[in-house]
């Protein structure tokens, strides 16, 4: 039997028809506009196949809610973890083994428990209680002690305010810039963080929350434990493990990715990772971490591509390496960098 | 000389699609397997949430929510457990498929021995539905039509409605479809869509 003598039913099992429809490529499109062309009268069979082929759907569908998702991750992420490599040497590997069980019990625990203690609605009540608040200059880190244990490392030019003593039913920090929690768990009392656009709570440890006031972008990333992101239009975000949150203030998106450890965290041990970022938001970044103003000449093309890691560099070196791949020439001052694209300067 | 304390309109417009995003886990995936399998558990993740969902929905078509849920979870446990030998997984989709009908079906079987007086198995999983697509002439497709075929595809045995569903709406190929519904041979799948295929036909001639 020949195409032309083809009806639905036979166009739907042919293969290089099935090709066509599901996965389109040049050579495929080409074969069958041109066939259509000398073939016109099958155009009724070709839309009808096309059709059925992409409506075809089971009559039910079944999915997976949110915390039941949350919950088999956070299985899977524990039983990974006990279950390291096993190209580690065996000694090493064991005392990983039981660091992590005993890490991630303690954790689902926790998760468990403020999951069954979620109380529907939980209003903070007003008490005269003094408010402490730190921060930290530009150049800056700063480890505190909450008052209810929970540890907190401030990056630069970030605030945080919390109340001398947590006398309420929920944890309230008030907070901006960037930080890493590493909240002390405590069912009773959610810890909740609130920044100008984001309310996150906490429902398990550790995670890191970048909301600098002016930013397009804020984001929550978890390395450990879950938490809850609430927007400020109410829409809810569950994170568990290796997960992060992002929200887009230009566009008015919230969504879920993932996040690689030393990108979102690594800033607490010291360490800049630029992965693809363009050049003036290096400088931006290099201005907040060791209060210096940049300035550079029109000629430097801030929107270029830079990639790198410090670990513990002085600006200096960094800039050196910056240097290095970019061509461009700085001039550190006490206070300021001069930075120039290196080129012939014109004479206009 | 300018300084950088207010980057310009372009240059905040590029800052607002900061490359610090992670990009999205479509993007990742050709190297989410290799990820996995060298141990980065973010990778582990992604798969996780990439295909939980389609696993769900699948496995739901033979048992029910507890059932299912157990064996994902031990699909992935497994994944964790073998990661060094999985190197000739080429698609991650199908395998995961494979996976988990296998460990349903075995949980099934298991569950009838020890209580046979209960019925475990769901009946009617795999029940086939064509939704309306958009297209441009609509009196292609009239209603009267598309009810037809709805009708003459519920008339298929289970294991024809699941070939045709893994193939046309799960978009698995031949091979792969060999290899989830365990056939043997490719030859054995396009018989099997064959069948259905012809059963089709007959009923809509009536």
């Amino acid at each position: 039997m020949q195409y032309k003598d083809f009806t639905h039913l036979d166009f739907i099992q042919d293969q290089y028809f099935l090709d066509w429809v599901q996965n389109p490529s040049m050579e495929n499109e080409r074969f069958w506009q041109d066939w259509l062309m000398h073939n016109p009268d099958k155009e009724k069979e070709i839309q009808l196949a096309k059709a059925l082929i992409g409506s075809i759907t089971y009559s039910k569908h079944y999915e997976l809610d949110e915390r039941a998702l949350v919950e088999m991750n956070e299985n899977i992420v524990r039983f990974n973890n006990n279950h390291p490599q096993e190209n580690t040497s065996k000694g090493r590997s064991r005392s990983m083994i039981t660091r992590y069980t005993t890490a991630a019990g303690f954790l689902l625990i926790v998760s468990l428990a403020s999951w069954l203690n979620w109380p529907a609605a939980m209003q903070p009540i007003a008490e005269p209680v003094e408010m402490v608040t730190k921060f930290t200059p530009a150049g800056a880190k700063m480890k505190l002690v909450l008052p209810d244990g929970t540890r907190v490392i401030l990056n630069s030019q970030s605030s945080i305010t919390y109340p001398e003593q947590f006398v309420n039913q929920e944890r309230v920090v008030h907070f901006y810039g960037e930080a890493f929690f590493d909240v002390q768990p405590d069912p009773e009392k959610p810890f909740i963080i609130l920044t100008e656009n984001l309310e996150t709570r906490v429902l398990g440890t550790s995670f890191n929350v970048s909301a600098y006031p002016g930013d397009k972008v804020n984001k929550v990333a978890v390395s450990h434990g879950m938490v809850k992101v609430i927007g400020q239009t109410g829409e809810q975000v569950l994170l568990s493990q290796n997960e992060m949150v992002i929200l887009n203030l230009e566009k008015e998106t919230i969504r879920r990715g993932l996040f690689n450890m030393i990108e979102e965290t690594g800033w607490k041990d010291g360490t800049l990772y630029f992965r693809d970022v363009p050049l003036g938001e290096v400088f931006l970044t290099l201005e907040k971490w060791f209060d210096v103003e940049i300035h550079c000449t029109e000629d430097v093309r801030l929107t270029d591509i830079y990639s790198g890691q410090y670990s513990n560099e002085s600006l200096d070196n960094i800039l050196k390496g910056i240097s290095y791949t970019s061509g461009l020439v700085f001039t550190i001052g006490e206070k300021n960098v001069n930075i120039t694209s290196g080129k012939e300067v014109s004479t206009k | 000389m300018k300084t950088l304390r207010q980057p310009s309109k372009s240059e905040s417009a590029i800052i607002s699609q900061s490359p610090y995003l992670h990009k999205s886990l479509q993007g990742e995936l050709p190297d989410l397997w290799e990820k996995f399998q060298g141990g980065n558990s973010s990778a582990l993740t992604a798969l996780y949430r990439q295909y939980v969902q389609q696993l769900y929905n699948y496995g739901r078509q033979f048992a029910e929510h507890a059932i299912v849920q157990d064996c994902i979870q031990d699909v992935f446990y497994d994944l964790i457990r073998k990661r060094e030998n999985l190197k000739s997984v080429q698609n991650v989709k199908a395998f995961l498929f494979a996976c988990l009908r296998h460990r349903v079906i075995k949980q099934l079987k298991k569950l009838e021995k020890q209580q046979s007086n209960v019925l475990v198995r769901l009946r009617g999983g795999f029940g086939v539905d064509l939704v309306e697509v958009p297209f441009e002439d609509r009196e292609v497709m009239v209603q009267e039509e598309i009810d037809k075929l709805k009708a003459a595809c519920n008339q298929l045995t289970d294991r024809q409605r699941e070939a045709v569903l893994l193939y046309y709406y799960e978009k698995l190929s031949y091979k792969e479809l060999t290899t989830v519904m365990q056939l043997g041979k490719i030859s054995s799948a396009r018989i099997l869509m064959h069948r259905a295929m012809q059963s089709l036909r007959k009923i809509l001639c009536h």
